[in-house]
C-alpha cells in the first residue's frame, strides 16, 4: 500500500457515479410520460428536499429530531406572509428569504438545544414543534391560523412562466430547486467540513480531543439544514399557492422522518427514495381505501425497519456488494 | 527555558473526595515523563485536568508559558496539547487513514472547509499515510477501523493523536487490554516519537514504563508522592510500600 493508494481510494469514495444522476433522468422524463401525475411529483420533490435536510441532521450529524417540520413551517409561512401581507410575488426571492429566516431560526434554536442529547433533545424538538404549530394557530391575524393562509399570488417566474394549472412550470420549478440543492448537499457531505461532522456523530469526545469545535460545528450544520427545510417549505406555498397548520406539525415532523427510515439515513438517495415510496404509496393505497391507507403504510414501515435495517439504500448497497462478489 | 508543559497547585474534588491534591509538574521539550499510580490514584483524573475535560477547582496549568487553565479541550488541542485514550476511541465509520487525515485536517484548520469535495486533500492524505506507516498500519489503511484487531486499534489511537504534530502527549494507557507479547511494539512505537515531544505517559505495566520513561512521577490518592529518575523511583521506599510493593516485585 502507499499514499497514492489512499489518494485513489478518497476519488473512487468521493466521485459522482453515474447511477447518482439517474433520479433526475427519471423526473426529467416525467412530464412526456405521466403529466397527470405532475402535482404529485411536485409534491414528492417538495418532500424530497425537506427530507434530505433531515439526513443531513440525522443521517450525516447524528442529531435526533422530531420537531423538523418548525423549520418547514417557518419557511412556508414567511413565503406566505411575504406574498399575502406584503404583496411581494417574486418566486426566487421569496425562497431565499424564507431559507434565511428560517435557517436563522435554526441557529438560534440550535445554539441552545445542541447542548442537550438524545432523550433531551428529542423532547426539546417535540415541544418545539407543538409550540410553533399553537403559534401559527393562534397568530390567525397573520397565519390565518386554522383556516390557513390563502390568496398566495406568485407573480410569473423571470416574468415569462406563470404558475398554470397543469402544474408544469410549478413542477419544473421545484426540480431545478431540488438539482441546486442536491448540488450543495451533495458537495458539502463530501467536503472536509462533512467528514468532520460525520467524525462528531461517530464520536463526539473523540472529535473534541482532536481540536473540533463541537457545538460551534453542529449549530452551522443545523442553521444549514434548517434553511434547506424552510426553502423546501417556502416552495410548497409558491407552488400550491395555500400554507395549512399542517407544515408546522408533528404529523409532518413524523411522516419525513418515517420517510427517512424507508430510504435510509447517511446516503443522500435514501432522502430520494423514502419520499416516492411514501407518496406513492399513500396515494395509491388512499385512492383504493380511504379509512385504512394508513394501515398498509404502517405495515410497510415495519417491513422495511424489519427487514431492510438502514433503509432500501443500505438493503440496495448489499445487494449490490453480494451479487458483485 | 519555559516548560512545554507545567502545573501548578492543581486541585480538584468530586463531592468528598479529593481527586488530586496539590499536583505541581513540569516537562520540558523531549521529555519522556511517566505518571504511575494505584488504581484510583486520579492519573486519568489528572489527564482530563490537563486536557480541559474538567476545570479544577485551583491551580493553573501553563503550555509553553501561555495559562490555558480556563480555555476549552479544543483550542488547548489546536495549541499542541493532545491526547491518546486508555478505551479505545476512534471514528468507528472511517478507515485508518481518515481516522489519522481527520485529525491531520484539523491541525491544518480546513476541517471547516469546503473548497473540496474528495474527503481529504492530497497534502493532507499523504501526511496521514505517512503517520500510518510509521506506526506500522500502512498495510490496513484501507480496512474500517471496526475490522481491525485490536492491537491495531490502539496503534490507530495513537496515530490519531500524531496527526496533530503535539508539542505535548498526554498517553493514557497505550498499552491497556494488550496481552504482554504486543507491549514489545507498544514500546517500539513509543521509542520513535518524535525526538522533541514532550510525552506525558500514564502506564500500569512497569516494563514499559521503565523502558520508556526518564522521570517517573508517583500519585497516591491524588497526591504527588515521589518524583524522580527510574531508578530513584526503584528505590524509593515510600514509592514500593504504597505501589510497587503490592505487586511483589
Amino acid at each position: 500500500m502507499s499514499a497514492a493508494a489512499f489518494n485513489t481510494f478518497l476519488d473512487n469514495k468521493h466521485r459522482l457515479s453515474w447511477w447518482e444522476l439517474t433520479p433526475f433522468l427519471v423526473l426529467a422524463i416525467l412530464p412526456f410520460v405521466a403529466r397527470d401525475y405532475l402535482p404529485l411529483a411536485t409534491q414528492i420533490i417538495i418532500y424530497i428536499i425537506f427530507t434530505l435536510s433531515l439526513d443531513l441532521l440525522v443521517g450525516y450529524a447524528g442529531i435526533v429530531t422530531l420537531g423538523h417540520a418548525v423549520f418547514f413551517g417557518i419557511g412556508a409561512y414567511t413565503a406566505g406572509i411575504i406574498s399575502v401581507r406584503g404583496g411581494w410575488g417574486e418566486g426566487l426571492s421569496g425562497l431565499l428569504i424564507s431559507a434565511t429566516i428560517s435557517g436563522a431560526a435554526g441557529v438560534l434554536f440550535g445554539s441552545v438545544v445542541l447542548r442537550t442529547a438524545r432523550f433531551t433533545l428529542l423532547m426539546l424538538t417535540l415541544s418545539a414543534v407543538f409550540l410553533a404549530n399553537e403559534i401559527a394557530n393562534k397568530a390567525s391575524w397573520i397565519t390565518g391560523g386554522v383556516d390557513g393562509l390563502s390568496g398566495i399570488d406568485i407573480w410569473p417566474l423571470f416574468g415569462i412562466f406563470a404558475f398554470d394549472m397543469f402544474g408544469i412550470t410549478g413542477f419544473i420549478y421545484a426540480l431545478a430547486a431540488l438539482l441546486v440543492v442536491w448540488i450543495f448537499m451533495r458537495w458539502l457531505v463530501h467536503s472536509p467540513f462533512g467528514q468532520s461532522i460525520a467524525a462528531i456523530r461517530d464520536n463526539r469526545s473523540r472529535a473534541a480531543a482532536i481540536g473540533i469545535a463541537v457545538l460551534p460545528r453542529l449549530v452551522v450544520v443545523y442553521g444549514i439544514s434548517c434553511a434547506i427545510a424552510g426553502f423546501a417549505g417556502a416552495l410548497q406555498t409558491q407552488v400550491i399557492q395555500f400554507v395549512g397548520l399542517k407544515a408546522a406539525s408533528f404529523e409532518l415532523s413524523a411522516d419525513v422522518l418515517i420517510m427517512l427510515a424507508i430510504g435510509g439515513a447517511g446516503r443522500i438517495y435514501g432522502a430520494f427514495l423514502g419520499p416516492v415510496i411514501y407518496l406513492a404509496a399513500q396515494d395509491y393505497f388512499a385512492k383504493d381505501d380511504p379509512v385504512l391507507w394508513q394501515l398498509w403504510l404502517g405495515l410497510i414501515v415495519m417491513a422495511v425497519a424489519t427487514f431492510a435495517r438502514g433503509g432500501l439504500m443500505a438493503l440496495l448497497r448489499r445487494t449490490a456488494a453480494s451479487s458483485a462478489k | 527555558m519555559t516548560p512545554a508543559l507545567k502545573l501548578t497547585g492543581i486541585e480538584k474534588r468530586f463531592g468528598g473526595i479529593a481527586a488530586t491534591q496539590n499536583v505541581e509538574m513540569s516537562l520540558y521539550a523531549g521529555a519522556r515523563h511517566a505518571l504511575i499510580g494505584p488504581n484510583g490514584a486520579g492519573k486519568t483524573t489528572l489527564v482530563n485536568l490537563i486536557t480541559g475535560v474538567h476545570r479544577p477547582d485551583s491551580g493553573r496549568i501553563f503550555l509553553a508559558g501561555h495559562d490555558v487553565t480556563n480555555i476549552p479541550q479544543h483550542r488547548r488541542v489546536r495549541l499542541g496539547l493532545v491526547r491518546s485514550f486508555q478505551i479505545t476511541n476512534l471514528f468507528a465509520s472511517f478507515t485508518v487513514l481518515e481516522n489519522i487525515a481527520l485529525a491531520v485536517a484539523e491541525r491544518e484548520n480546513i476541517g471547516t472547509s469546503v473548497r473540496s469535495a474528495r474527503g481529504f486533500l492530497t497534502h493532507i492524505a499523504d501526511e496521514a499515510y505517512e503517520i500510518a506507516r510509521r506506526m506500522r498500519l500502512g498495510d490496513v489503511g484501507l480496512r474500517k477501523v471496526t475490522e481491525l484487531a485490536y492491537g491495531q486499534q490502539r496503534l490507530v489511537e495513537l496515530a490519531i493523536a500524531l496527526g496533530h504534530r503535539p508539542t505535548v502527549l498526554l498517553l493514557d494507557e497505550p498499552a491497556a487490554g494488550l496481552p504482554g507479547s504486543d507491549h514489545a511494539i507498544v514500546l517500539e512505537v513509543l521509542q520513535e516519537l518524535p525526538k522533541n515531544v514532550a510525552v506525558l505517559l500514564i502506564e500500569h505495566d512497569m516494563a514499559l514504563v521503565f523502558g520508556f520513561a526518564q522521570t517517573i512521577t508517583v500519585l497516591a490518592e491524588g497526591a504527588v508522592i515521589a518524583t524522580g529518575s527510574s531508578a530513584e523511583i526503584r528505590s524509593d521506599p515510600q514509592v514500593r510500600r504504597v505501589y510497587l510493593g503490592k505487586r511483589s516485585r
